[in-house]
């Protein structure tokens, strides 16, 4: 290839000249090297490796992500149910009726007598022991609701 | 070569021709729609206490077409949500259908444990399910709601719309197992929960109103009674209570009449406790001096009518407050012929007869009030004792809360507020208010009305040291089938307030049907029971007598 590129690049040999002459224009050339592959072939492996493992680097966090989402939402139905469940507890705890049969249980009732004392403005102090007239009720009736 | 030609044109149709057609299967199959449901408010007592919650859950349903195994599958399902097995094989063994209820409202751990069997053919739904911590407490007042959540009754019906919120939705994408895929979330609208309600009922002495209705009620013998506890001043209905109640955690188990909310819902005939109208009236026009007698017989014939006291007695003296304090049919009756029928009906109105509350009650009734145009000749003595007129509950005390109030009416309601979303509370408008009569009159009515319950009908009513100021009322009930009043058959009531110099509340006491049939005798110790309880829960000091009305008829 390169004797032929040399060729095209040799000038015609005038008639009658001695071929001894032209022949001293000639000179080896170095055959060009192969160009190398194995570079090329390594960088094309690395690339796809880093490729491959980038692909299933993000499965893996979507994935990942997946079940961690799962993972929280359950969490939330849980804290959810929780809390539900303590809202749930707190407001049966403070219905009247249970409060009623608690103090019941333990006996309370409530006063015979509620007195009310009419504060001195000035003193800041009762004016007298007791000025109020009964109020109280009778404890929670039966049949409450 | 025309193999490879045949395979290059069906590449060109599926990828150009059928393209987006299979692209929209492709994205069927990868998206799923998800409602977000919104959690329903909560109805809260006066003070913040739920009377009403929705608590999370979830729906169980059956794809019959995906379940392989029947049997087993309903014998799992029955064991965990305590169902019948047979039904729950029904369920998921129902040809034709792809989607049939199993359970509604199941609590999430008990769901949970479905789930983790991963039964072929069974799904889930988020819901949520209400509760009622308090029972039948105010029952009539809240309602209930229904499977789907709605509101069927009561307030829940009223407020459905803010209670509700709005729901959301979600498009998200999934693989094939069925597992979402995080970032691929398409459309995201979260849900807006409900608004909470805050109602004017306190839960306390709505409790002391029902314990002591029901003994009142038991005592006497009777079918049923209402029982309200008013603000005169804010028109803040404090407690509502109708016996016989419901729990509403299982409404469907109680008989539908016991669903209704009669203070608000049912028209009755008042009987007495309507003489204060005549009363007001007349002071009010200045018709009738606060010292002027009326000669008062036992019987007056007025048409074909002839009405009578309930008690014997000759031609007696009385003055206003005396026709008052002894519930005089009679002197009621002159008293509303001195005001005019045109008079007497405009008052009728104005103190809210004829006319619903406001209060935006489901199924409020207006009662029953004619026009004045198609009155006959007995309708005004009639109408001035208590007859010929429907009135509700509410409705008559708002009329004794307008008394209270210094001769204003002020709209009663049930509602404070709601607390909205971030958790901000945002006041109800105040109530309307019109004024009825004057000061002056609502004074004068007042010590009338304060010196019946002294030395009148209404003894059993007081509270030695405040003071009640109301009115006894006795009336027959209709006949159910013809014209005429039933003999045995009654409602006794007690209406008043208290301190009755300085009010801070209005107590309406209602039986119907009581073996004693007096109001002084069955509904007046209900009434004292009631304020007593209030007067001390909201803590109101006591006050000065107020000054004895003019009267005639010599006292005790």
């Amino acid at each position: 290839m390169s004797v032929a590129r040399s060729d095209r690049r040799s000038r015609p040999i005038p008639r009658g000249r001695p071929a001894a002459r032209s022949a001293s224009h000639l000179r080896v050339v170095r055959p060009r090297r192969a160009p190398r592959r194995i570079p090329f072939l390594l960088a094309s492996f690395v690339l796809i490796g880093l490729l491959v493992t980038g692909v299933v680097i993000t499965q893996a966090l979507v994935s990942q992500g997946s079940f961690r989402m799962r993972e929280l939402a359950r969490e939330v139905a849980s804290l959810q149910q929780a809390n539900g469940d303590l809202r749930r507890e707190v407001a049966d705890l403070s219905a009247p009726e249970r409060l009623a049969d608690e103090a019941r249980r333990l006996d309370l009732v409530l006063p015979e007598h509620v007195y009310v004392l009419t504060v001195n403005e000035r003193s800041g102090r009762p004016a007298g022991s007791s000025l109020g007239e009964r109020t109280g009720g009778e404890g929670p009736g039966t049949g409450a609701p | 070569m025309l193999g490879l030609f045949g395979i290059l044109a069906r590449l060109v149709e599926l990828q150009v021709a059928d393209a987006s057609t299979y692209q929209e299967m492709a994205r069927e199959q990868r998206l799923r729609s998800i409602v977000l449901p919104a959690s329903r408010g909560s109805i809260l007592d006066r003070d913040g206490y739920e009377l009403a919650m929705s608590l999370p859950a979830k729906a169980v349903f059956a794809d019959p077409a995906l379940v392989r195994d029947p049997l087993e599958v309903a014998r799992a399902v029955a064991a965990i949500l305590d169902l019948d097995e047979g039904e729950v094989y029904d369920a998921v063994t129902k040809a034709g259908d792809r989607f049939v209820y199993i359970e509604r409202g199941v609590d999430l751990v008990t769901a949970g444990r479905l789930e983790e069997l991963e039964l072929p053919g069974i799904g889930f739904l988020e819901e949520s399910r209400r509760h009622y911590p308090a029972g039948a407490l105010a029952s009539q007042v809240l309602g209930f709601v229904g499977t789907d959540g709605g509101g069927l009754e009561g307030l829940e019906l009223q407020h459905d719309r803010l209670l509700s919120g709005r729901p959301g939705h979600a498009v998200v994408e999934e693989d094939p197992s069925g597992t979402l895929i995080p970032q691929a979330a398409i459309e995201d609208v979260p849900p807006v929960p409900g608004n909470d309600v805050v109602l004017t009922i306190d839960k306390d002495l709505q409790y002391r109103a029902q314990a002591s209705l029901a003994s009142a009620v038991r005592a006497n013998k009777a079918k049923g009674g209402t029982l309200i506890v008013m603000d005169p001043h804010t028109g803040d209905i404090l407690a509502l209570a109708v016996y016989p109640w419901f729990d509403p955690n299982e409404f469907a188990e109680a008989e539908e009449r016991l669903w209704r909310n009669t203070a608000l819902i049912d028209a009755y005939e008042p009987g007495s406790v309507n003489k204060v109208i005549a009363a007001s009236a007349a002071v009010e026009e200045g018709l009738v001096p606060l010292n002027e007698t009326f000669s008062v017989p036992e019987q007056i014939q007025i048409y074909d009518r002839v009405y009578h006291d309930d008690h014997s007695h000759g031609v007696l003296q009385m003055t206003l407050a005396d026709i008052v304090t002894h519930s005089s049919n009679v002197g009621a009756i002159m008293v509303a012929d001195a005001v005019g029928a045109g008079h007497f009906a405009d008052y009728l109105q104005r103190f809210g007869f004829g006319a619903r509350t406001g209060v935006g009650f489901p199924g409020e009734s207006p009662g029953i009030l004619d026009p004045v145009g198609s009155w006959t000749g007995t309708t005004l003595p009639s109408i001035a004792i208590g007859q010929a007129i429907g009135v509700t509950s509410v409705q008559m005390a708002a009329v004794y809360a307008t008394i209270a109030n210094g001769g204003v009416w002020v709209r009663p309601r049930l509602v404070r507020g709601t607390v909205e979303e971030g958790g901000a509370f945002v006041a109800a408008p105040p109530s309307d208010t019109r004024r009825v009569v004057s000061g002056r009159t609502a004074q004068a009515v007042t010590r009338m009305l304060s010196f019946a319950v002294q030395v009148g009908t209404g003894e059993a009513a007081e509270i030695p040291g405040f003071w009640v100021a109301g009115k006894t009322g006795t009336a027959r009930k209709p006949l159910p089938n013809r014209l005429g009043y039933s003999e045995e058959r009654h409602i006794a009531s007690f209406i008043g307030f208290t301190p009755a110099s300085r009010p801070a509340l209005v107590v309406a006491a209602v039986l119907d049907e009581p073996e004693t049939v007096y109001g002084g005798i069955a509904a007046a110790p209900l009434f004292q029971d009631v304020a007593r309880s209030a007067l001390a829960l909201l803590r109101v000091p006591p006050a000065a007598k107020p000054p004895t009305p003019p009267h005639a008829v010599p006292t005790g």
